[in-house]
């Protein structure tokens, strides 16, 4: 069943990505995501479902910063898919409809996963999803990672 | 003078003074955005016009503009106003909202001033066409047809735990403005408007349920003038029945699922007031979509049932000549009621085909029922059969 699960995902991102023609350029890299964040804690670990509630803005009780990388970048698609399971469309949708009713703001978006690991490294509280394969500094903590891969 | 032609610049004055005062603190933004719409549609029967739609391609019903300023003006307080240009001849452009937010806790969130009343899932941010998968949310529940707005307060509070989420709001204000019901647009004026909103989430289902109510007086002076005769008559019994003021309540219940290459949709909602010509109206719809992005496509059925208490006149007839006119006047009252009973069947596809821009075409078969106007306005009652296609495009936009 956890085996079939792993493949209907495999599948469904892989055509996913299929669309979005980026397939050449991931089919040998690990497409695996972490949630990190700069805080001294080592005891919290999250759920798949907090991490959701999390970057779409509900607040876990931590006084997370979350930050996020903008719609064009692969690690971002990654992440919806295997995380928020929603699409990129949807979720602007969403945060359209945040915005224009006042509840909820969107995190802060950053250009890319270099920039986006210096900012979390320097700014304590802050929280983000990278690239399973990124080199962290020993003081970021790894929340969770996804296993799809 | 329209209520909006009052609030605005005491609004704006009030707006722009907390402005410059935030521009001289140390925490202060302002941050712009908004939305756009530009809608087309044509309707496929010259015999009557629906939703101000007739058998040309027309722009004007659904397109407009709307622009959101924000200023923070401490890490917890904000001021928001949100204007709304139309095109449509049946809509005032006007302020949408203008209020100020209270962020208590990361949890706890309150808002004073002039707030959309959230209803239906959809309500309160039925112009934001890019927030949803249809042109328009299904006409038999989003119809407009209550109080769409109100000036006082709101608080919500969301409690999220490891497997769910729960989100509690609660409001409390007044209405006083036009509201168009039975095809007409009559002053309204409605206090203790309130209502509770409790949606809980739990992985990809999503339940929404909901309790609103308001005592509403709606000016028909004829319907007034009429009682008044009754009274003179002698008939209170049959005035008291054309009563204009009264409780409304709204119930309403949803249920969406939300996967990655699928979702589904679903609400039902009920209106009932003890008001004759405010009518009970029980409405539900259906939807389901395939998401293979950036395009999805969508289906929906909806239904509408529209009923009045029924009344009868309790005049004999044949006292006198002035008594039957009277009698059948008040029996005609009840049949002359209007009644949007209505079925539709939609589909849809969705283009997302830049980033915050979509392309959709919506084609829906509108199913009315005989003898009732069904959301339509009939200009050929003879040769209309009440059932007509829809079709509309839109380019939906969000900055």
């Amino acid at each position: 069943m956890e085996r079939m699960k792993k493949l209907t995902l495999r599948v469904v991102l892989l055509s996913y990505l299929y669309s979005t023609s980026c397939l050449s350029q991931i089919e040998n890299k690990d497409n695996n995501i972490i949630v990190v964040a700069n805080i001294d804690s080592t005891e919290i670990t999250l759920s798949r479902q907090q991490v959701k509630n999390l970057f779409m803005g509900s607040s876990l009780g931590y006084n997370f910063e979350v930050t996020t990388l903008p719609p064009s970048s692969l690690v971002r698609v990654n992440f919806n898919t295997q995380v928020i399971g929603l699409t990129e469309d949807r979720i602007q949708s969403f945060w359209a409809q945040m915005r224009f009713t006042g509840r909820k703001v969107q995190p802060k978006q950053i250009d890319n996963v270099e920039s986006l690991l210096e900012y979390v490294e320097t700014t304590p509280g802050a929280v983000t999803y990278l690239p399973a394969s990124t080199k962290l500094p020993s003081h970021l903590k790894v929340l969770y990672k996804t296993e799809h891969f | 003078m329209s209520i909006y032609l009052k609030i605005i610049p005491i609004g704006l004055c009030i707006f722009a003074g907390l402005i410059s005062a935030s521009l001289k603190a140390e925490t202060n933004s302002i941050d712009f955005s908004g939305f756009s719409r530009v809608v087309a549609g044509i309707l496929d029967d010259k015999n009557a016009t629906y939703k101000e739609y007739d058998d040309s391609v027309s722009f004007a019903p659904q397109s407009l503009l709307g622009i959101q300023v924000e200023g923070h003006i401490t890490a917890n307080w904000s001021v928001t106003t949100q204007l709304l240009a139309h095109t449509s001849n049946e809509k005032e452009s006007s302020l949408n909202w203008l209020y100020t937010t209270y962020q208590a806790t990361d949890a706890l969130q309150f808002k004073f001033g002039k707030l959309r009343t959230p209803f239906f899932n959809y309500s309160d941010f039925k112009d934001v066409g890019y927030a949803y998968p249809w042109i328009s949310p299904p006409q038999q529940v989003y119809n407009g047809f209550l109080f769409d707005s109100y000036e006082g307060a709101s608080a919500s509070y969301e409690l999220v735990e490891d497997n769910f989420s729960i989100n509690t709001e609660a409001y409390w204000g007044q209405f006083q403005d036009e509201i168009t019901i039975g095809g007409r647009t009559v002053a309204a004026d409605v206090n203790q408007i309130r209502g509770i909103i409790l949606s809980i989430q739990f992985d990809n289902l999503k339940l929404r349920l909901s309790s609103h109510s308001g005592n509403a007086n709606i000016e028909l002076p004829e319907i007034t003038g009429f009682a008044d005769t009754l009274n003179q008559v002698g008939y209170s019994s049959m005035a008291n029945q054309l009563e204009t003021a009264g409780a409304v309540n709204v119930y309403q219940i949803s249920l969406n699922y939300d996967a990655l290459a699928y979702f589904i949709k679903s609400e039902a909602v009920q209106i009932s007031s003890s008001i004759l010509v405010f009518p009970d109206i029980d409405s539900y719809y259906l939807s389901a979509g395939y998401v293979h992005y950036p395009f999805t496509i969508h289906a929906t059925f909806a239904s509408s049932q529209v009923s009045y208490s029924r009344t009868q006149s309790t005049i004999r007839p044949g006292l006198a000549p002035e008594l039957d006119t009277l009698s059948s006047a008040f029996d005609a009252l009840y049949d002359n009621l209007v009644r949007d009973n209505l079925d539709s069947i939609g589909i849809g596809l969705r283009w997302d085909f830049k980033s915050n821009m979509a392309l959709k075409i919506d084609l829906t078969r509108l199913l009315g029922k005989k003898n009732e106007s069904s959301f339509f306005t009939i200009s050929d009652a003879e040769a209309f059969n009440h059932k007509a296609n829809l079709v509309q495009v839109a380019w939906e936009w969000v900055f």
